[in-house]
């Protein structure tokens, strides 16, 4: 038990696909408790299970919890960041504390793929999911002429609240400063920045030492460029890039 | 820039003490008087640092001097510094040419060491031959060995030199005698011509004189007795040389592998690295040296037997011994020529440099090998007639010298003299002889006599392609002139080598006894001039060259590089002379069988011969194959084998019949193309609310570089994997684990849709995506009340349209969808835009894809072995298990495009497989962290966009991806490159390309049957695991290379039916499996794949997830708990493939 302090409190819950496989993964599980907590993750009820494998589903992890004689009220996975991995982590919410030592108790959950319960996999999974893909016609009709209009809508409502401001009961129309202005983009704000940094004009070769200073600077470059190349060479000597034969 | 100069003294000095790195500088005001500007300085100075506690120490520091400007930079130029920074300008072509040059020469200069060691052994050595022993008179047949106790000095003589007479030709008896005085002279001769490296030895020659005496004037010119006599005195030298301690090595050699004439070599016992050749030549004024012109006979008579048996010479006693006079013009010449070379190179450095970089060039080139190549000699005799026509001048710098030298040879017109006495009709009688003449400075011999006209032609060739090298001025133009080794393996586009046991008897059987004699001496000059006239009369305009490769060729050997003409070499008619014309008959008897009367457009009627069985360009490509079968095999019987296609074999798939001559993939493309333009057509018609204004291809069918195109056909319909539903245009897959077969791969063709403007469009990213699949939708609708074409919408925004059996994928793309996906608000409300993944993916699919596609189409335009030599490459990486994740293939077309837009120093290929094998050089050789490959499509960038770009990239390597490819159309991004390859991968490539190049050159220059089927066949023994899949699932079976299915499939041609359906079209198990293992395990390991046609997949763990760790977070995925540390769960992960792939794996077998 000793190990399991270095754990930062998690403990080890093996898991594996199916009956028949012959490994198991470890997942690492412990009570979820952090200061801001979310609604839905409720304080003394929350497991924070992690290293869940691919392939799993909420609801395979679910019934597998299920099966093994705790009240699992919702499973639910955290949101993947952009640079994550297949692996995953989840938040159990059990119906009360009695069942978080339950669970923290367990040393396995049952196969997560069962008979009944299958999460189906390989040639199967995406022979359907093409299928899906290609006979999605109706779905995506529905859904694409919704987005499409609740655009339109939205667009125009705005521009009438615009107008509805303008004039009042009375007839009295509020005098607001005209919308518009600079937009706050990037590229704007760039410019303006650009010109408050312009310099004055002024002649820049009209003193002598102006002029001995431009060609000095002129000498300069060609030295620094000849520095450059002098570098690039010694770097080609030493990957040997001069033995011809 | 000589103004320059006027910058003020003082303030210069000023600095330079004030600051330099020596001095520490002195700060402390009181202890200087200086002038009223010193003053101003040094305050300025204290102000700088006012503020720190202590002034002094502070200024020490070098973190302060960093800040300030850098004085080395602004110190006043010497007048030496400022000449050579001019110079640069005018005289190289930059900075970094220049200063490449110098590393070079310095690589390749002799050293000073070896100079010195051999000038104080050539003193010693020339004071030797005072006291050589003398023999009189002795007759040539007296020439054996004697036994006896008492023998005379000159027995002796006899007897040591017997052991040395070995030469099959000169050492036995003749009716001659000959005196054995000591030479006139031993001289040095000049050296301009001597290079040396760490393999190369120092080589400098001495010239030695015999006496007058030893020749009769009146008939030692004649017959062979010049060559006898020499080889007899040459002997007597070498006895004389043995003897001398400060020799470790002599031995009698050929000249440049030149039979009649030998020289000395000896390696002096004080150095191995020098290696010192010694001509003997007969004394000035011994022959007049006019015997010598071309057209007179100095053979008469026939007096070596063993050649040329059946020439009866006497009754050619008018016919010019052009050959054998040479050799003796040779010799008689040396020590005047010598001279001239001297008084014309001494002291002008920079020509002597130039001279050895052109060495360099011809020796990569491998152009100046044995006595009928480029040789360095010939070499330095060209340099001495431009500069005494003026042409090169002792101002000049090394590099104008080799830029005038390849201008001029690649420009000249092939009659030029040293000696200023020789008129052009004299000129002329040497030019019947020989292609090239450069007369030498006695002005009766011609240096070139030897020079191979095919090897000359082929050296101007290089010439042109090294001044156009020269003016692209690249950065890599340096290395390619001079550092890259371009051997006749990859400088031709077909080797043909032809072997004959009975050296060639046949063939000169053939030749008449006019030029049986004007080659005496030279059997295989005339063998390989025969040959090669008929070669040549075959090939005619079909070849750009045909060059013998003659340090691989020998008396029963020949080898020819040819380089076709890729404009002509397509034609299936070769077009001889008109009928009842002059010539008719000639070309009647060459053709034999083969010629024939025909008709062409223009009513005319010309001989011909057709090549009526080529159909596919694959076919066409061969046709040069045919007439040299015809040529060599039954024209002159001769056995022979070619190498330079074997490759293209893999392009075309045996098992697959399609409805019309395929070869490798043109054919297929341009019947896709066609139906391309059909439905392009069909789609602009449609009354759609926007109309398309064009379709563009994103699939590389459109630039040739699909391996194996899609070939338009009916959909076959198996109920027994595929299904069907009423409502829809698209067959469904049924139960795939029961069928016994899944349905066939189709590849869909990608193109993407481009709209007419229209202001009205959602300005958001979601409502805009679904305008557009709205659009599509109603696109659909259309095409299948309008045209009766089934087509279907598809969640990623994409339609899919069969048509003429073909499935067509075309995508919709808005411009603006690019910048909404790079839009992003920051903390403080400020819009901004940023690159974001998927903007980088819009962005080079659908608007840099499509004008790369468009460009490599052009590329294969302009040289038809574009696509297939692509494929090739695709084919080659595919099969060492790296696929797209690895490096796109748009990334393979790209780099093949860079080596057709800048071929040099090639020529652009005409075969694709000699495409290949200089790709497998370039990937092999190029330092991708120290170059970008630029693919500068016509030339869009300006050499200045060019040079800031790659400046750029020198001084910021670490912004650019590991493969930074150049293109006019992606602003320097390198958009294609930016997840893949990375370093590892292509280190791998390289390592590969390596061993590839290595074993598919090695089969070339043995010669031995060209065996490549052992590159295509990955290393799986480095693999952690290995995937095995279920043959099923293996849909690209066909495509393997050493496929054993006895499968043939013959597709149908295509009939429209307006109910057939969209059959399953990009479904192939392998892909999606490949993907969802990348996707989710892909931080610990990664996967390789052949993906065409591989049955394993090769799984390699990554060396970081194998790592122990700590119990932390982030580090737990993947991974167990094992004596408190975590460790990859290698079991669990190798049951988890065998579950992500269910019904598609087979076993995952562990290897180590």
């Amino acid at each position: 038990m000793a190990k399991q302090n270095n754990l930062q409190g998690f403990k080890v819950i093996t898991t594996k696909y199916c009956s028949s496989s012959n490994a198991e993964h470890e997942l690492f599980i412990k009570e979820h408790s952090v200061k801001n907590q979310a609604e839905d993750q409720p304080i003394g009820r929350t497991l924070f299970l992690i290293n869940i494998p691919p392939w799993a589903t909420e609801s395979a992890l679910l019934n597998a919890f299920k099966k093994s004689q705790i009240k699992v009220e919702s499973v639910k996975f955290a949101p993947r960041e952009s640079h994550d991995n297949g692996f995953r982590n989840a938040f159990v919410v059990v119906d009360n504390g009695k069942s978080v030592v339950k669970a923290l108790k367990l040393s396995s959950l049952p196969p997560l793929s069962t008979d009944g319960e299958k999460i189906s996999l390989g040639l199967e999974q995406w022979a359907k999911s093409y299928n899906d893909s290609v006979n999605c016609r109706e779905s995506l009709i529905a859904k694409m002429t919704e987005v499409v209009t609740n655009y339109d809508f939205s667009s125009t409502k705005e521009k009438e609240e615009e107008k509805n401001q303008q004039v009042d009961d009375e007839g009295w129309t509020v005098v607001t400063k005209k919308k518009g202005g600079m937009k706050r983009t990037e590229r704007a704000i760039n410019k303006i920045k650009g010109k408050m940094e312009r310099k004055e004009k002024a002649l820049k070769n009209f003193y002598r030492h102006q002029i001995r200073q431009e060609k000095k600077d002129q000498l300069v470059l060609l030295r620094k460029k000849v520095e450059e190349d002098k570098k690039r060479i010694l770097t080609l000597r030493q990957r040997r890039a001069f033995k011809p034969f | 820039m000589g103004q320059i100069k006027d910058i003020d003294m003082e303030e210069n000095s000023e600095k330079k003490s004030d600051v330099g790195e020596v001095e520490p500088p002195k700060i402390n005001p009181k202890k200087r008087k200086g002038s009223y500007k010193e003053k101003l300085l040094l305050m300025k100075k204290q102000k700088l640092l006012s503020g720190e506690d202590n002034v002094l120490a502070e200024a020490q520091e070098p973190v302060q001097k960093e800040n300030k400007p850098n004085y080395a930079l602004y110190k006043q130029p010497t007048a030496d510094e400022l000449n050579q920074l001019r110079e640069t300008e005018n005289l190289f072509n930059s900075n970094i040419f220049r200063l490449q040059i110098d590393e070079l020469l310095g690589e390749i200069k002799v050293k000073p060491k070896y100079e010195k060691l051999y000038d104080s052994w050539f003193e010693t050595f020339k004071e030797s031959f005072k006291t050589i022993t003398e023999l009189d008179t002795i007759p040539l047949v007296n020439f054996k060995n004697v036994k006896g106790k008492k023998l005379s000095a000159q027995q002796k003589f006899i007897n040591q030199t017997v052991k040395d007479l070995n030469h099959e030709l000169f050492s036995k008896p003749h009716d001659l005698s000959m005196k054995f005085n000591k030479p006139v002279s031993v001289t040095r001769m000049a050296k301009y011509n001597c290079i040396s490296s760490k393999e190369l030895k120092y080589n400098p020659s001495i010239c030695l004189a015999m006496p007058k005496e030893t020749f009769s004037p009146k008939s030692d010119f004649l017959y062979n007795n010049y060559a006898i006599k020499k080889y007899h005195y040459m002997v007597y030298v070498m006895q004389h040389i043995k003897s001398l301690d400060i020799v470790k090595e002599v031995k009698i050699e050929n000249y440049f592998g030149n039979y009649w004439m030998p020289i000395l070599t000896i390696v002096p016992s004080n150095s191995e690295k020098i290696t010192i050749n010694l001509f003997v030549v007969p004394e000035e004024n011994t022959f007049k040296i006019k015997r010598f012109l071309p057209h007179n006979n100095n053979i008469k008579k026939n007096i070596l037997t063993d050649m040329f048996e059946d020439v009866k010479v006497e009754d050619f006693t008018n016919e010019g011994t052009y050959l054998h006079n040479s050799i003796i013009a040779h010799d008689t010449g040396l020590l005047l020529n010598n001279s001239t070379i001297e008084e014309n190179l001494r002291g002008l450095q920079n020509i002597q440099d130039g001279i050895k970089l052109l060495m360099v060039w011809l020796k990569q080139r491998k152009l100046n090998e044995t006595y009928a190549g480029f040789t360095d000699d010939l070499l330095v005799y060209l340099i001495v007639y431009l500069i005494l026509k003026k042409k090169i001048t002792k101002h000049m710098s090394s590099y104008q010298v080799i830029r005038i030298f390849w201008f001029f040879l690649s420009s000249t017109q092939n009659l030029l003299s040293i000696a200023n006495t020789v008129k052009l009709e004299d000129l002329s009688n040497f030019k019947e002889f020989s292609h090239f003449v450069l007369v030498d400075a006695t002005g009766c011999l011609n240096v070139a006599a030897f020079l191979d006209s095919e090897v000359f032609i082929k050296v101007k060739n290089e010439a042109a392609l090294a001044v156009k090298n020269l003016d692209n001025n690249r950065f890599n133009t340096f290395t390619t002139l001079f550092i890259s080794k371009i051997t006749f393996a990859i400088q031709y586009d077909a080797l043909l080598k032809i072997k004959d046991d009975s050296n060639f008897s046949s063939v000169f059987d053939g030749c008449d006894t006019t030029n049986r004699f004007k080659y005496f001496g030279f059997y295989e000059m005339l063998i390989r001039k025969r040959v090669m006239d008929n070669l040549k009369m075959g090939l005619s305009n079909r070849v750009l060259e045909i060059v013998p490769i003659l340090a691989e060729s020998t008396m029963d050997k020949l080898v020819f590089g040819i380089n076709l003409n890729p404009e002509t070499c397509l034609d299936v008619v070769v077009k001889g002379p008109k009928q009842f014309d002059a010539d008719a008959a000639k070309f009647k008897e060459f053709w034999g069988p083969l010629a024939e009367l025909r008709r062409f457009k223009d009513t005319s009627i010309y001989e011909a011969v057709y090549f009526d069985d080529a159909k596919t360009i694959q076919d066409k490509r061969h046709i040069f194959k045919k007439i040299i079968k015809y040529v060599l095999k039954e024209k002159m019987g001769l056995k022979y084998t070619l190498n330079g296609d074997e490759m293209e074999k893999i392009l075309k798939i045996d098992n697959i019949v399609a409805p019309f001559p395929s070869g490798s993939n043109e054919e297929a493309t341009l019947k896709i193309k066609a139906i391309h333009y059909d439905m392009s057509k069909m789609l602009r018609d449609l009354a759609l609310p926007l109309p398309v204004t064009a379709i563009q291809g994103l699939s590389n069918v459109y630039s040739y570089t699909m391996c194996y195109p899609p070939i338009p056909t009916n959909t076959t319909f198996n109920k027994y994997n595929v299904e069907s539903t009423k409502e829809s245009h698209s067959l469904l897959l049924g139960d795939l684990l029961n069928a016994k077969h899944l349905p066939n791969y189709i590849e869909p063709v990608e193109c993407v849709i481009e709209l007419g403007m229209h202001s009205k469009w959602p300005r958001e990213l979601e409502p805009m995506r679904a305008m557009k699949m709205l659009f599509l939708f109603e696109m659909s609708d259309l095409l299948w009340k309008e045209k009766h074409v089934r087509s279907a919408v598809r969640e990623e925004c994409c339609i899919d349209i069969f048509y003429e059996g073909l499935v067509f994928r075309l995508w919709l793309h808005h411009p603006k969808e690019i910048g909404y996906l790079m839009r992003n608000v920051s903390a403080d409300g400020v819009v901004y835009f940023k690159d974001s993944r998927d903007s980088l993916h819009v962005e080079s699919k659908f608007k840099v894809l499509p004008k790369i596609i468009g460009a490599l189409n052009g590329i294969h335009q302009e040289s038809p072995s574009f696509g297939p030599s692509t494929c090739l490459i695709k084919r080659w990486i595919r099969a060492q298990m790296l696929d797209e994740s690895h490096i796109p293939d748009v990334v393979i077309d790209l780099l093949n495009a860079s080596l057709y837009l800048t071929p040099e120093p090639f020529s652009v290929p005409t075969l694709p497989q000699v495409g290949f094998i200089r790709f497998l050089k370039f990937i092999s050789e190029f330092d991708f962290n120290m170059q970008p490959v630029v693919v500068n499509f016509n030339d869009n960038l300006t050499n200045e966009q060019l040079y800031e770009m790659d400046g750029n990239f020198q001084n910021n390597r670490a912004d650019f991806r590991d493969l930074h490819i150049i293109t006019p159309y992606d602003e320097g991004t390198s958009i294609f490159t930016r997840e893949s390859p990375n370093k590892d991968i292509i280190r791998v490539l390289q390592l590969l390309a390596q061993a590839t190049y290595k074993h598919l050159t090695d089969c070339i220059i043995s010669q031995d049957s060209f065996k490549f089927k052992s590159v295509l066949v990955p290393n799986i023994s480095e693999y952690n695991l290995i995937i095995h899949l279920d043959a099923k699932c293996v849909l690209k079976y066909l495509q393997k290379i050493d496929c054993t299915s006895t499968n043939v499939i013959k597709i149908e041609e295509y009939k429209h039916d307006a109910r057939t359906k969209i059959p399953v079209v990009g479904f192939d198990p392998i892909q999606i499996y490949l993907k969802e293992l990348r996707k989710n395990y892909g931080d610990f390991a990664l996967f390789f794949y052949d993906s065409y046609g591989g049955y394993k997949i090769g799984v390699l763990w990554r060396k970081k997830s194998l790592e122990e760790n700590d119990f932390k977070i982030l580090n737990v995925p993947a991974r167990q708990i094992k004596d408190g540390k975590l460790q990859l769960n290698i079991a669990a992960l190798i049951e988890d493939f065998k579950c992500l792939g269910t019904h598609c794996v087979k076993s995952v077998q562990k290897i180590n």
